[in-house]
């Protein structure tokens, strides 16, 4: 224990486990149920986090949990979880339940295969376990593991029925699509996704998540290619194998992610390549759709270039984020990688140096997987040290306007300057009305949000 | 099924949600102000209790809540102790907190870590105040017993100064605005009282520290705060004083002869301008009512919340109701809990026992509370605030029980925020509509509790 620091102690944004990323996957599915299985105060690991940032749909409707007690880890536990499922799933008329374990349930590594398959039979819905590991996982863990379970679920309980389907090839399924909301963030990305897919003539019926009931996601079945996003690289190994061993499972891993301008073009691009659609179809959607963000484009790269920023989210996210600020001129100051399993700073490079085509400045503050304490210095001015770059010294090293979570936010509070709540929880930024991120649209939408308050100075 | 386990301890709030006492100290010990570490001796997850926002990981010190952090194999070869030692020398070595609590989760009380031990000694060795807490989910508690105990915990050290305490009182257990605490003290002040300390679950720890230093501890009761009382009673020679909750001009004259008895000024009134005020109020917002085609009525809802605020649980929850009836409400108590025929009648008899013979309800769950609001019988729920999608699809106004202030003072306010909420036309532009089927097994049954009680003696007399 000799070389335990404080910072091994310290509680960060990407102390969540997959337990949490479970229930955030389950949420994304509009009649699911999360059934925890834990004690009471495990319910508050869940819901308190998710309450303030989905202004729609209640954070704590769908959840339950099974109550276990003390005496239920000595005499077994799983007649009290049967029994739990039975009576919400019927009161909630949920369509799929996903049996979420808590840490000493899995230090128990208690098989509940056979749960699984009793409740099935009782209740007449869909039952899932997904298996994660609390203590070596992070809420992306979980939410990847929760869409490859249910993704390879539709084949097995199809192959239940009979032959699989012959998959279409202007379908397509999306695995790893970040659903935190019934707002207008999350559901603008699911449409503008959609809306791509069908510039190239693809129907994505099934979307990993995008907010829709669960029999929404049995389409899949039928899609010729399934196209994963970065979001589920945490399941993608054990994906690929499972894929590999289903007849007709093919799993498509288009490079990059459909953010920013280049970004979103070259993921299209790709995606029409590894989907068989005309490459001259591809190009042509992808020009009209460039041509028509071309002059709004430029009207925020009037007001953005050369202006510093300061951002903050996981690596996939975060760089998407930078490749479209970039492309409209902005210049990255302070970049901070929150979460571990998405990967970090090697991650993001790897993304803008490869698919997003983006270089980044040598001179950028990187944060990996931060402390509060080392995001909130960033924020305070200090003395300076004539042996560092003073630049990098100043609150946010000179940025004009940051971007992070609300997390990052209160750990910002020194912060007076222009911030735009973007990601993972954002408890103050709702959105009404469609407000992508992803997608052509999306990097409009964003720039519009970057505009707007760089405009008024001081947006929290 | 749900499990039906009630409360065995703490009548008073037999009616709240059951806690996890890890969880419920987090909550309290989030809001203490002061030099105080809070060390969880847990695996990752369990940290996720404590919200990321609001600025509840960090206090006066560069963080407030650490966690050990363990790992499954520290776990299962029984490294935790080591780790938490050393973690309490890294966290005292670099911030010298002024007191340092421990507390356990389900994983390290399932490995059998023995925390106080090791606080014990750290404490010893480092010469520091360390304090450790055997909590976890695995035996769910009142959330009174939660706070009686971190309250005990927090308290504990404190000795008296040597000042003269005769006329000195401790408030222990209401959470109060800056505007309601000037008002009671100023009350106290006309009594010749004077606040020693305010225990709330936001309050800083110096104050704990100074709960020797009174002759009175002030209580919300019946039968809260009963290892706290014992403490005080034992340690400090205080009288207990258990009032009710100052909700309104009836229940606040209530809570003040009470106070006024204990120091020796029988009958003495206090505050009697704001009283005056708040009777106006009141006699406005009834006179406002008059003539309107429908009488007020009013869903009251209890045990939908697990709060650890003992003004909020205090008397089953009911702590509010005065105020409303003064103000002509007639109430239903819809109370969230399992419809089983033994818990309907623990229901009856825990109302009954307080004299309360309104009308109530068990709805089991959140979702199915819409059940419960039957077009046109309710203007107002008064309640949690998370009820706000049960209220919206049946068109019923939603009131906030945070929102309201207690004393005579707040009474005003109290009427603007009830005015506020009734007079809206959202229900009117937007109809009632409901998001799932009716669900049939849910009984909506409505009911008195002595009707309750004449059934259950009816149906015994009859076997007799």
């Amino acid at each position: 224990m000799d070389d335990l620091t404080l910072d091994d102690l310290i509680i960060r944004a990407s102390s969540h486990t997959p337990f949490f990323g479970i229930y955030l996957a389950s949420h994304a599915i509009l009649d699911a149920m999360c059934m925890c299985h834990a004690s009471v105060g495990c319910k508050v690991k869940t819901q308190e986090h998710l309450v303030r940032h989905d202004g729609v749909q209640d954070a704590h409707n769908r959840r339950r949990y099974s109550q276990l007690i003390d005496e239920d880890l000595i005499q077994g536990s799983t007649a009290q979880l049967e029994d739990e499922i039975a009576a919400f799933a019927r009161r909630l008329h949920s369509q799929v339940v996903v049996i979420d374990c808590s840490t000493p349930l899995s230090l128990q590594v208690q098989p509940l295969q056979a749960v699984v398959e009793r409740s099935r039979e009782r209740t007449g819905v869909d039952v899932v376990h997904v298996q994660a590991r609390n203590y070596q996982d992070d809420l992306w863990g979980g939410y990847a593991a929760t869409a490859a379970t249910l993704f390879l679920r539709q084949f097995e309980k199809a192959a239940a029925q009979g032959p699989l389907p012959k998959p279409k090839a202007d379908e397509v399924s999306v695995l790893g699509l970040p659903f935190d909301r019934y707002e207008g963030d999350s559901t603008g990305n699911v449409a503008e996704v959609r809306r791509m897919l069908w510039g190239l003539g693809l129907k994505a019926k099934a979307v990993f998540f995008a907010g829709e009931p669960y029999a929404t996601l049995g389409e899949a079945i039928h899609a010729g290619h399934h196209l994963a996003l970065p979001w589920l690289k945490p399941s993608l190994p054990s994906l690929r194998t499972a894929s590999a061993r289903t007849a007709g499972v093919t799993l498509a891993e288009p490079p990059g992610l459909p953010m920013g301008f280049s970004g979103t073009r070259q993921w299209l691009l790709q995606v029409a390549q590894l989907t068989g659609v005309d490459a001259r179809r591809a190009q042509a959607f992808v020009d009209a759709e460039l041509q028509a963000a071309k002059p709004l484009a430029e009207l925020a790269r009037r007001s953005l270039q050369g202006r510093r920023f300061a951002a903050f989210a996981e690596a996939p996210r975060l760089a998407g984020l930078v490749a479209l600020l970039q492309e409209l001129g902005m210049v990255p100051a302070v970049l901070g990688v929150s979460h571990f399993r998405l990967g970090g700073r090697r991650e993001v490079e790897a993304l803008l140096a490869g698919p997003l085509q983006q270089t980044l400045p040598q001179e950028v503050v990187w944060l990996e997987d931060p402390t509060p304490h080392a995001v909130a210095e960033l924020a305070h001015a200090g003395p300076l040290d004539p042996q560092m770059d003073p630049r990098k010294q100043r609150p946010l090293a000179g940025a004009d306007i940051v971007l992070c979570s609300s997390v990052e936010a209160v750990q910002l509070q020194a912060w007076q300057g222009p911030l735009v709540e973007f990601g993972f929880p954002s408890e103050n930024r709702h959105f009404l009305l469609p407000a992508p991120w992803m997608g052509f649209r999306g990097a409009l939408r964003l720039a519009e949000q970057v505009l707007q308050a760089l405009a008024v100075g001081q947006n929290r | 099924m749900a499990r039906f386990r009630p409360h065995r301890m703490y009548p008073g709030a037999l009616l709240a949600q059951e806690a996890c006492s890890y969880q419920g100290a987090t909550e309290i010990l989030a809001r203490i102000g002061g030099r105080l570490a809070v060390i969880i001796h847990s695996d990752r997850d369990c940290s996720n209790v404590v919200p990321k926002t609001g600025q509840r990981i960090q206090g006066e010190l560069p963080y407030k809540f650490l966690c050990t952090n363990l790992k499954e194999d520290e776990l299962v070869t029984g490294q935790g102790g080591a780790k938490l030692r050393r973690a309490l020398q890294l966290v005292v070595e670099a911030w010298q907190p002024a007191l340092t609590v421990v507390l356990s989760t389900c994983p390290t009380v399932m490995i059998g870590d023995n925390l106080r031990n090791i606080a014990k000694k750290a404490g010893r060795d480092l010469g520091v105040r360390v304090e450790a807490e055997l909590t976890h989910g695995l035996r769910p508690v009142s959330p009174a017993e939660v706070v009686d105990k971190v309250f005990a915990l927090l308290a504990r050290a404190s000795q008296p100064s040597g000042v003269d305490v005769s006329r000195r009182v401790n408030l222990v257990g209401f959470d109060l605005r800056g505007e309601e605490l000037a008002e009671i003290r100023d009350g106290l002040g006309e009594l010749g009282l004077t606040l020693n300390a305010v225990l709330g679950t936001d309050t800083h720890l110096d104050e704990f520290m100074r709960a020797a230093d009174a002759a009175l501890s002030i209580q919300p009761g019946p039968n809260l705060l009963v290892g706290y009382g014992e403490m005080a009673r034992s340690e400090w020679q205080q009288r207990i004083v258990e009032v009710p909750i100052p909700a309104g001009v009836q229940a606040s004259d209530a809570f003040w002869r009470i106070i006024a008895a204990a120091a020796g000024a029988e009958g003495q009134q206090v505050l009697g301008a704001d009283r005056q005020q708040a009777e106006q109020a009141i006699e406005q917002f009834r006179s406002d009512q008059q003539g309107k085609l429908q009488p007020l009525r009013c869903a009251y809802n209890i045990g939908s919340v697990r709060s650890f605020d003992l003004r909020r649980i205090a008397l089953e929850e009911l702590g509010d109701l005065p105020m409303l009836q003064e103000l002509g409400f007639a109430c239903d108590l819809l109370i969230q809990g399992p419809q089983d025929p033994p818990n309907q009648r623990r229901t009856a008899q825990v109302l009954a026992d307080l004299q309360c013979d309104l009308v109530f309800g068990l709805f089991p769950a959140p979702g199915n509370l819409v059940q419960f609001l039957t077009p046109g019988r309710y203007q107002l729920l008064y309640g949690a605030d998370f009820l706000r999608d049960q209220t919206s699809q049946a068109g019923v106004a939603l009131l906030n029980h945070r929102a309201t202030g207690l004393g005579y003072r707040q009474m005003a306010g109290n009427v603007e925020k009830l005015m506020a909420a009734l007079s809206g036309d959202f229900y009117r532009i937007f109809k009632a509509d409901r998001h799932l089927p009716v669900d049939p097994r849910v009984q909506v049954q409505l009911r008195r509790p002595s009707e309750h009680l004449a059934v259950q003696q009816g149906t015994e007399a009859a076997i007799g």
